[in-house]
């Protein structure tokens, strides 16, 4: 990131967590940055052969945002980063989106459904996972109402895969802690996600784990 | 030819009242016998006069035409050298008005000092009341004049319609104008209620027999200005609760141990055959360390600080409200207003 970037975001920071910023009547929005600890596991079964398995790790970070609009809720999410096999041998580029139109039909659960996309580049190309969610998600304080836990879960009704077998079934979860400064509106998070995906009739299972740190912006 | 005029005009006079009756009108009767008494022709002057005075009903003589027959009728006597009726003429009129100042260049000097001697012998008091008044209790009062026909002792008081005392406004010597005044009070120092009083003046003699009453009613209208009411205190349901109920502490508890438990087991359900990552057992950690200090910092019955001063807050705002209102009443209590209408004066003499 350069240094006139970093400038800007400082900046931008600065002044949205102004007080005289906090006050103001703001879309009820929220963004965050997030910074994801990844850890790919790929177990591949071939037809009648031994599995065979590869595990990756590796940080990335990214964005997520959210838009309520009445009862509903428009959803955003994108993380990149690199993950290496530990001996540096293979090293693989991961990008991850998200877009979700939810409904909130009380304060505290949220539907979702949308396409979720993950892809790795690889040297020998690019793999990619499309896949069509519904997701559910509910929402509680703990300590206080600044203090909370979430917990999501999500299953895909249909995807598709570039890698030239059929898809097969998608699956995940997510739960974590929320805390907002309340002064102003800032927040934080700390979760854990699990992300399994299967092709060719079991052929290859993918999951993907994260333990996501964020730092957000906007009243929830 | 002059001495005849008068008994022409008398002739007239009965002739015009014998032809009309009662239609006669008093003030003519008085205008003719004071020309009579211009032209000295008293008993014609005294004949007129007591006729006009004699007259009753709605065609009555006012004060002020009353009081010049009077006054002439006196004259009349004295000059008829009718002592006893030229006095009780002059006592008459005094009653009526005991301001009354007989015209220096009318009246010759020895009927003003009979005038003058029945003015002094007798003791009455006109009372001037204002027709209608509006006064705040504590600022303004009610003002009347007294005007004495000579000096003497009176007694002003005010009495309700069925005769109780109210309140003695004066009691003393009157030369020859007195002003009295009412603050609104009865004699215990309470502001009177809404209705009828009468003012009483009296004249006493020299032994302090009352002698004669004058008599004012006085209808006095008390308005209090509305009170505002007072504030409601806060509803139960708007206050906040002061202490952590069993509910919300033991829903942290279940709630932090609950979603950390599911954090450790996801990957087991979601992914079975992942590596495991440790990452997850700082999440679940932090969730079911979170729910634990949930529960220990809102167990139930411990109090919450901010609940306590958001409430304390409200109730000093409504104890504030409701002193202020108290002042406002207070000031608003105090700030009586009375409407007195004066009727009309009646005399009574002989007591």
């Amino acid at each position: 990131m350069s240094r006139i970037l970093r400038v800007l975001l400082a900046g931008a920071l600065l002044l949205l967590t102004s007080p005289v910023v906090a006050r103001a009547q703001l879309p009820r929005g929220r963004v965050s940055g997030t910074l994801v600890l990844t850890r790919l596991d790929t177990e591949v079964v071939p037809l009648g052969g031994q599995a065979t398995n590869e595990s990756f790790t590796g940080l990335a970070y990214g964005f997520e945002g959210a838009l309520p609009l009445w009862k509903l809720e428009l959803g955003l999410r994108y993380i990149n980063g690199s993950l290496d096999n530990g001996d540096g041998n293979v090293d693989l580029d991961f990008v991850e989106g998200e877009v979700f139109l939810g409904l909130r039909p009380l304060p505290w659960v949220v539907l979702k459904a949308g396409p979720h996309a993950r892809s790795f580049k690889t040297v020998a190309g690019v793999e990619r996972w499309l896949f069509w969610e519904i997701r559910a998600r509910a929402e509680a304080g703990l300590l206080s109402p600044r203090l909370g836990t979430y917990f999501e879960f999500w299953g895909a009704l249909v995807g598709d895969v570039n890698f030239g077998r059929s898809f097969g079934s998608g699956r995940g979860a997510e739960a974590g802690l929320t805390y907002e400064l309340g002064s102003v509106p800032l927040w934080g998070r700390l979760g854990y996600r699990v992300d399994r995906g299967t092709v060719g009739g079991g052929s290859r299972f993918d999951s993907v784990q994260e333990v996501l740190i964020g730092i957000g912006y906007g009243w929830r | 030819m002059k001495p005849r005029a008068p008994l022409l005009l008398v002739l007239a006079a009965f002739l015009g009242g014998a032809a009309s009756g009662e239609a006669q009108d008093p003030g003519a009767l008085v205008e003719q016998a004071v020309r009579a008494y211009g032209d000295l022709a008293l008993d014609d002057a005294a004949w007129l006069l007591r006729r006009a005075l004699n007259v009753s009903g709605p065609r009555d003589l006012s004060d002020s035409v009353r009081s010049q027959a009077l006054m002439f009728l006196g004259a009349t006597e004295v000059l008829r050298n009718n002592a006893d009726s030229a006095g009780a003429a002059f006592r008459r009129l005094i009653f009526i008005a005991p301001r009354y100042k007989p015209d220096q260049l009318i009246f010759p000097p020895d009927v003003t000092a009979v005038f003058e001697t029945v003015r002094q012998q007798t003791k009455t008091i006109d009372v001037e009341v204002p027709g209608e008044a509006d006064l705040r209790l504590g600022q303004d009062r009610f003002s009347l004049w007294a005007y004495a026909s000579s000096p003497h002792e009176m007694r002003a008081e005010l009495t309700y319609d069925d005769g109780r005392l109210a309140r003695t406004l004066y009691t003393g010597p009157i030369g020859d104008s007195l002003r009295l005044q009412w603050d609104g009070q009865d004699a215990n120092g309470r502001t009177v209620e809404s209705g009828r009083f009468l003012l009483n003046v009296v004249s006493r003699d020299a032994t302090g027999q009352m002698i004669r009453l004058t008599r004012v009613p006085l209808d006095v209208d008390v308005r209090l200005r509305d009170t505002i009411p007072h504030p409601d205190a806060p509803a139960d349901s708007i206050l906040l609760p002061e202490s952590y109920q069993r509910g919300p502490s033991l829903e942290a508890l279940i709630g932090g141990l609950a979603v950390g438990g599911a954090v450790l087991l996801l990957p087991s359900v979601v992914a079975p055959e992942a590596n495991i990552t440790g990452g997850r057992f700082a999440v679940a950690g932090g969730i079911s360390i979170a729910g634990i200090v949930g529960f220990v910092t809102r167990r139930p019955g411990k109090p919450i600080p901010e609940n306590v001063a958001t409430n304390q807050l409200l109730r000093d705002t409504w104890r504030d409200s409701v002193e202020v209102v108290t002042q406002l009443n207070a000031r608003r209590r105090q700030d009586v207003r009375f409407r007195i209408r004066a009727g009309t004066p009646i005399r009574i003499e002989g007591l």
